[in-house]
Parts: C-alpha cells; structure tokens; sequence
C-alpha cells in the first residue's frame, strides 16, 4: 500500500512521509504525503533524565504506534477527503512487541521513559504518547494514551490502544475442562529437594 | 477399556493414556517395555548420571561413533546451531552444570565460562563423532522431545493408533477416530491457571518456561555467550508433527526469530513476554484469553 519512510531533522524531531505505490480507494490517486511529525520529549528516569541522542528505541516505538494508527484506516491526503473504512486487524498486525524494541533497550539505565509524536488527521492534529517501563534491559511494562476525544480520532486511537499489546490473562484450569496441561517440565523430586534446601540455608 | 500409566523418568513426570485394547501384549510387560525403552536411552544421552555414554565422551577427546538413533538430534542440533549464531547448542553441559544445574543438583555457582564453538571442539559426521576437548554434552533442548516420539513408535509397533503421552507437559497425542484433545497452556506465573487452549489432534506440543528450573539468578535456558538466562521472553509453545522438532523449536525460540525458524521448518508456536503481551504465528490453533 504506501512506503514508509522517516527523516531525521533534529535528534528529537523526526518526520514520517509516506508513498502510495497503488491505489485500492475509488479512482482517486493519493501521492507522496507528510504523514507525521514526532516530537521525542525529553525522557525522565528514576534516576534523572537521558536524552535519547543516538538511540532508536523511541522512534521506533512512535513510528510503530503512528503507522498503527494509519494502518487502521487514518490517513490525510492532499487530493481528496477519502475516508478509507477502519480496517482493525491491520492495526493489530503492527503490534508493538518489546523485542522489537530490545535492540537498544539495554543502553538504557531502569526506569519509566516516555514519548509524544503528533500527527495531522482529517480531524486536527492529535498525538500519542508511549510509555514503556524498562527494568534489566527489558521492558516490563507500555502503555499508549491518546490525545482525541471524539470523533474518528478517538475512535481510531482507542482500537489501536485496546489491541496493540494482546495481553493473555489466566483461567483457573479447574474450570477448563482440559485433558491435559502443556507448560514448562514438571521438575524431579531431587530438584525440589535442592531448591528447599537453598531456601532453608538462605534463611538460617 | 484403554490403561493408564503414570510413572517417573529422565528427570520428570510421564503419564502415558492409552485407548485401544490391547491383543498381543499383557499391559505389566507394555509398561516394562516402556519403561526400559527410557532407561536405555537414559544411560545413553543424561548427563546426570556416571555411566552415561555421554559422560564417557565428556572424559576423553576423541573419536566416539554415536548410537544409530542419535542422528535426528544430532542432526537438529547442527541446523538449530546454525540458524541461532551458535545459541542453540548441544556444547552448554559444562556451562549449565557449572551454573548450578548439574549431575547432583547442587544448584550452587561457580566460574562459569562461555560455551565452546562447535567448529572449534566438534566434528560431525554420522556416526562418528569427533571430540577435540572435553566437554559434557547437553541434549536438553530436544532430547525430551525425541523420547517421546521414540516411546510413541514403539506403541504403534505393538498395534497401538490412539494414545497420548505427556511427559512434563511435552505431549504427543494420536488418534484414528478424529478426537482431539484439549490442552492448556499452563499460565507460567501460576500453575493453577492457564493463558489459553489448544486442540491437539495427531500433533505434538513442547512448552518451555523458566519458572520450574529455576534457581538464584539462572533458569535453565541459558545463553551460551553471555552466561545468563534468557529473561526476554517468559513462555513459549511449539506445535509440530514430531516432539523432537517441537521440543527443539521451543528451546530456539528463546533465541532465534519465530519467523525465521518458519522458513526452515513447519510449526505453529506462542510466545508469552515478560508483560503477558504475545507473539503467536499465524495459524496457531488455540484460543487465548485476553485482558
């Protein structure tokens, strides 16, 4: 459908354009467009602030959530006021997935750091912020919020926010009615034996 | 009608339905067959135990030539290597046991030192095996799998087409009258919950997770470079034709991209992450229960 692309013009200000390479919406032909700015604010740790100069983890993490947002249907274009049908499994398939992320994760001390990009809709200027919690290198936690309040733009942000993460929850096996049980080995008897060793010594 | 034999070995709990009537064979000698099928293979390939074979290579360099049903692990291990940059290795005995997790469960850690490069300690050619240093072998990341399966041939030699084995929570099940059986996948933060179920008919399923095998800072799945346990991701699940290949697939899936390992081999899988969010293929075939 459209060819991302991002520019760099400051280390905390980076531009998305994208092309359509085809047209699959009524006759009219969309052309290369800015799709959106990202302001990358500045980032608070528990431990002070780190100015993201060289890492990518938060672009990237932006970039995904907008080109989730567009995936889902919400694109501006200069010629027309086409408003393509909401299209929520494309948004789901943008998932944002820690390790996609992990790459640069590391170089980052524990803590919370957050993000905002803005984009331009048929609606006004909206933006996201990302937040993810990074502990060891690993981010534990994220969560999306959204600026829109109505309309489409709510509507469009709320989808990508309900399903980007896809967490599971558990269900107590009693009420399952399952044949078996698949999850890591149960351990022998001479290992737990030696786990409740280690555990007593520790305590003594 | 149909048994049911539960029982321990190879370091875990097996529990083994069987559906069909049995002609030939007393159910007494279908369990000792069973049972000494595990041995055999036990004293072969554990590295828990001092007569293994295993252990024997681990004493002197040399030229070893391998059991004849070595070869599909042998041959897994070498592609998986390949694929993981040298994460998924059968060269993580010494690493392992030296971590805590060795022959006497000690579970306490000493120096540890990166795992030896295949190219530089190993020469593979079935069935020779040549052997430049010393060095414990583990067959942990598939060797489970490959039982299972073995155990399951042999069922079927004496006639049998509808059973199930669970071993651990890795499990083979077959069936000519099209009944499928629901699994769960065991939640890996509370064993008393699952996080979804699958169907499984005339399939294998392998969980892997570091919650059991766990001891200090190390669970079982280990990094050969850089010594640590994988943390990235919680829990993974593999389903695939044979338990070997689904068993090795949920080791490699701590270290490899799942799509990657898709082009080379043909399985479903879920991967859980630290904060319960998931990865699953496109086809994986099992409801999930969602926030």
């Amino acid at each position: 459908m459209y060819n991302f692309s991002a520019l760099l013009i400051r280390p905390d200000v980076w531009i998305l354009s994208a092309t359509s390479k085809q047209n699959n919406v009524s006759s009219n032909t969309c052309e290369s467009f800015i799709i959106a700015t990202l302001f990358i604010k500045e980032v608070n740790t528990m431990q002070g602030t780190h100015e993201p100069k060289n890492n990518l983890i938060l672009p990237i993490g932006i970039t995904l959530v907008v080109l989730g947002l567009i995936a889902g249907g919400y694109v501006y274009t200069r010629n027309t006021s086409i408003t393509p049908t909401p299209t929520p499994d494309a948004a789901k398939s943008t998932q944002m997935n820690p390790t996609n992320m992990m790459m640069h994760a590391s170089s980052y001390k524990d803590g919370n750091y957050s993000a905002t990009g803005s984009y331009n809709s048929p609606g006004g200027t909206n933006t996201v912020t990302v937040s993810l919690t990074l502990k060891g290198g690993i981010v534990t936690d994220s969560t999306v919020t959204g600026s829109a309040t109505r309309g489409d733009s709510s509507e469009y942000q709320a989808m990508f926010i309900d399903n980007y993460k896809s967490q599971v929850t558990g269900r107590s096996i009693d009420s399952l009615s399952l044949t078996k049980v698949s999850g890591s080995s149960l351990t022998p008897q001479g290992f737990n034996d030696a786990v409740e060793k280690i555990k007593a010594e520790a305590k003594a | 009608m149909g048994m049911h034999f539960a029982f321990d070995g190879i370091g875990t709990s097996w529990i083994i339905d069987i559906y069909d009537e049995l002609s030939e064979i007393s159910e007494g000698d279908l369990l000792k067959k069973i049972q000494d099928c595990i041995e055999v293979f036990d004293k072969k390939y554990s590295r828990f135990r001092n007569d293994s074979f295993i252990i024997e290579m681990s004493r002197t360099p040399g030229k070893y030539i391998l059991p004849p049903d070595s070869k599909p692990m042998f041959d897994l291990y070498q592609k998986l290597y390949e694929l993981s940059g040298g994460l998924v290795t059968p060269l993580i005995g010494n690493l392992l046991s030296d971590a805590g997790y060795d022959a006497t469960y000690s579970l306490e850690e000493k120096t540890l030192l990166p795992s030896p490069l295949w190219e530089d300690t190993l020469l593979y050619k079935f069935p020779d095996l040549l052997i430049r240093k010393p060095v414990i072998l583990d067959l942990g990341a598939c060797g489970k799998g490959y039982l299972i399966d073995i155990v399951g041939e042999l069922l079927e030699k004496e006639g049998i087409v509808n059973y199930c084995i669970d071993a651990g929570g890795d499990i083979r099940q077959r069936t000519t009258t099209g009944t499928p059986i629901r699994v769960g996948l065991e939640h890996p933060d509370d064993t008393t919950q699952a996080i979804g179920v699958i169907n499984l008919q005339n399939k294998s399923v392998c969980g892997s997770a570091g919650n059991r095998r766990a001891w200090g800072k190390f669970h079982h799945i280990m990094n050969p470079k850089t010594m640590e346990s994988e943390m990235r991701i919680k829990a993974v699940w593999v389903i695939a034709d044979t338990t070997l290949l689904a068993d090795g697939l949920s080791t490699a899936l701590f270290f490899v991209d799942g799509k990657k390992l898709q082009q080379e081999f043909d399985f479903e899988y879920l991967l859980v992450f630290p904060d319960m969010s998931i990865e699953k293929s496109e086809n994986f075939p099992g409801e999930l229960f969602f926030s």
